[in-house]
């Protein structure tokens, strides 16, 4: 198995990261309008005559699977649930910016290009973006994960150091 | 870097050109450059040894040190 280079993992990654990039966003388009109805509007209990109130309709059902969290959800106050709405803009935001820095980072090693200073900056960015994001979502394998890729850094900055070393070295 | 590399010159003299050069002592033309533009950091030994066993000459013909403008201030 390739890990590196045309062909490899790396594009295989790279790839996924394109695709999950646009996913992300039809996701996060989707999840924004349901949040901002249950936030915004008044509940419709019953499917209405004009379009626009039975897809309205269609989506409160959709929010009331689960009902217990509903109930709590909706008999708070307008500011407390526009919290929801901030936390999980900030939780997609951060996904993105994670996905994007991945695509460069795997783009770069499809090129072959592993320990360069780019790589270094980029490693550090989302290892610091993802521990930002497993904090957020209470995710802590993500976490370990993150902070794993933080100490990679300094491991990226001595190999890009010898990298150069190397390269001018005739 | 105080330490010059004078490949040009020497080349000139034995008429050869920098891609024959290259070839001759089995380095890319990306390292030749790297060298003549005095981006290098350090020298192999055996890269000078076929430098100078090609150009017929010794490593004092090729290599010069002139101070850079902090020693130069310094000496004066």
């Amino acid at each position: 198995m390739k890990y590196l280079g045309e062909k490899s993992l790396s594009s295989f990654l790279h790839i996924f990261l394109v695709v999950a990039w646009y996913l992300v966003i039809l996701a996060a388009l989707f999840v924004g309008v349901i949040l901002s109805i249950a936030i915004f509007s008044d509940p419709v209990l019953e499917p209405g005559v004009s379009a626009f109130s039975r897809m309205k309709f269609e989506l409160y059902s959709e929010i009331k699977k689960d009902p217990e969290a509903w109930k709590f959800f909706s008999s708070a106050p307008v500011h407390f649930r526009f919290i929801a709405l901030l936390f999980v803009s900030a939780v997609i935001f951060l996904l993105l910016k994670i996905i994007k820095k991945g695509q460069s980072i795997f783009s770069n090693f499809k090129k072959n290009i592993v320990f360069n200073e780019a790589n270094v900056l980029l490693i550090s960015k989302v290892s610091k973006l993802l521990i930002v994001f497993s904090i957020l979502t209470f995710n802590f394998s993500s976490l370990l994960v993150s902070i794993i890729l933080l100490i990679l850094t300094d491991v990226f900055k001595n190999g890009a150091a010898l990298q150069e070393e190397h390269d001018l070295t005739v | 870097m105080a330490i010059i590399f004078r490949l040009d010159r020497m080349m000139a003299d034995r008429k050869i050109s920098s891609g024959e050069l290259a070839s001759r002592i089995d380095l890319t033309n990306a390292n030749l450059s790297i060298l003549k533009t005095g981006k290098a950091r350090a020298i192999r030994m055996s890269t000078l040894e076929a430098i100078c066993r090609e150009l017929h000459c010794q490593p004092g013909d090729i290599l010069e040190y002139v101070p850079d403008d902090k020693e130069k201030d310094f000496l004066q």
